[in-house]
């Protein structure tokens, strides 16, 4: 049995190196994509991915595990995006070189139906409005309830779902139109 | 909350692209983790050093701090004897606290003995050994003083034991077993200080006319032919 989050969290806050190799092999790859989702460019991605990891690393010696690891997690990446936002003077920024990944579908009409629908739907969750964005991202990439995107926003628990619920309603609506 | 979900977006939210961070980023990151615990574990062989050293000092402090016995002040050696004298032998001989309560208090502070004996150790004492080394353990600044106050004090003790204060210091003296006594005795043999023992072991004769020194003892206190401490 693997061991939780949280456990590795405290391991890693007394020592344990290989703790934290764990934990960040668990959260890499949703974290990068919610980053890179809310960003929407890899330099800048990467750049919040890095601090946010960082900030994960000094803050270890106050961690205690009164939420989800994951919670906490978002919570901090939550916070470097809402940084970069007002840097940007919350501005979204546009899908620029933000290149779709090509479809195995073998036949080329359908492939480029696919494309498209997928363009469709790329294009509708990048012109949701950030916290909406952040809102499905957390939900949908990360796995967090309604109840933890509140907890990691800073806001209630109306506010995430009714920001939840927008978001999914556009998208729905996107995929409806194609 | 899986009840908001849709199969359908989440679908096609998947089909967007699995991207992955850089493997760079990844080494970078986990380089800065391991560096970052590095770093503490440096700090606790200090923090463990700092944390034995405040015990220590504060163990000392209280070892300090804590009232002298009154075994200090009864000692067999008459200060009279030699007055002036006494005060480099004092802290070997004096700390005689024979009196029987005093002794748990002496053995606790047994740690201490370097400073009663910066000189070469004295063979192992004979039998009641126990009884020996107890008290001759610490001493404290206060038992110095009381020490100098019994000096000073002597020479009525001598003669007529009317003052209270050398009354009081007679009877404890009178409690010292003899098995001490003989041991400070032997200790002044050692020290070259033949005179002081030999009218110590008078007096202890005086005082324990049926005592039988055991023969290792007794070698020790009496005056050999060529002074030859026991080393």
């Amino acid at each position: 049995m693997e061991a939780p989050d949280e456990e590795l969290m405290l391991a890693y806050k007394t020592g344990n190196a290989g703790a934290f190799d764990t934990l960040y092999a668990r959260h890499r790859t949703r974290l990068y994509r919610f980053v890179l989702r809310a960003v929407k460019a890899r330099a800048v991605a990467e750049e919040l991915f890095q601090e946010i990891w960082m900030r994960v690393i000094e803050a270890r010696g106050r961690y205690t595990p009164q939420a989800r690891f994951t919670t906490w997690l978002y919570t901090i990446a939550h916070n470097h995006l809402v940084d970069h936002w007002r840097k940007r003077g919350l501005t979204l920024v546009a899908l620029d070189g933000e290149e779709l990944p090509a479809s195995d579908d073998p036949d080329p009409a359908d492939a480029a139906q696919a494309r498209e629908a997928l363009a469709r739907f790329a294009a509708a969750l990048d012109a949701l409005p950030a916290l909406q964005r952040e809102a499905f991202l957390l939900h949908e990439e990360s796995g967090l309830s309604v109840a933890e995107i509140a907890a990691a926003t800073g806001s209630n628990e109306e506010a995430a779902k009714s920001r939840l619920r927008y978001a999914m309603a556009k998208l729905k609506a996107a995929l409806n139109d194609g | 909350m899986a009840d908001e979900r849709d199969p359908q977006i989440s679908q096609r939210y998947r089909a967007l692209g699995g991207e992955e961070p850089p493997p760079e980023l990844d080494r970078a990151i986990l380089a800065a983790a391991r560096r970052a615990t590095t770093r503490r574990n440096r700090w606790y062989p200090s923090l463990a050093a700092a944390a034995v050293l405040v015990f220590a000092v504060a163990i000392v402090v209280q070892v300090e701090r804590q009232p002298p016995d009154q075994a200090p002040m009864s000692e067999p050696s008459p200060p009279a004897v030699a007055a002036p004298a006494q005060d480099k032998v004092a802290p070997q001989e004096r700390k005689a606290p024979a009196a029987a309560p005093a002794k748990p208090a002496a053995g606790r502070r047994a740690e201490q003995a370097p400073q009663f004996a910066p000189e070469p150790a004295p063979a192992p004492p004979p039998a009641p050994s126990a009884n020996v080394a107890a008290p001759a353990a610490g001493v404290g600044a206060e038992g110095e003083r009381k020490r100098a106050d019994e000096t000073r004090a002597a020479p009525q003790l001598q003669r007529s034991m009317g003052a209270q204060r050398s009354a009081a210091s007679a009877a404890l003296r009178d409690e010292v077993p003899p098995d001490e006594w003989l041991t400070r005795i032997a200790r002044l043999r050692e020290l070259g200080r033949d005179e002081e023992a030999d009218k110590e072991l008078a007096r202890f004769r005086e005082r324990y006319p049926d005592y039988r020194i055991p023969e290792v003892m007794a070698k020790k206190v009496e005056k050999q032919a060529p002074a030859a401490p026991a080393r």
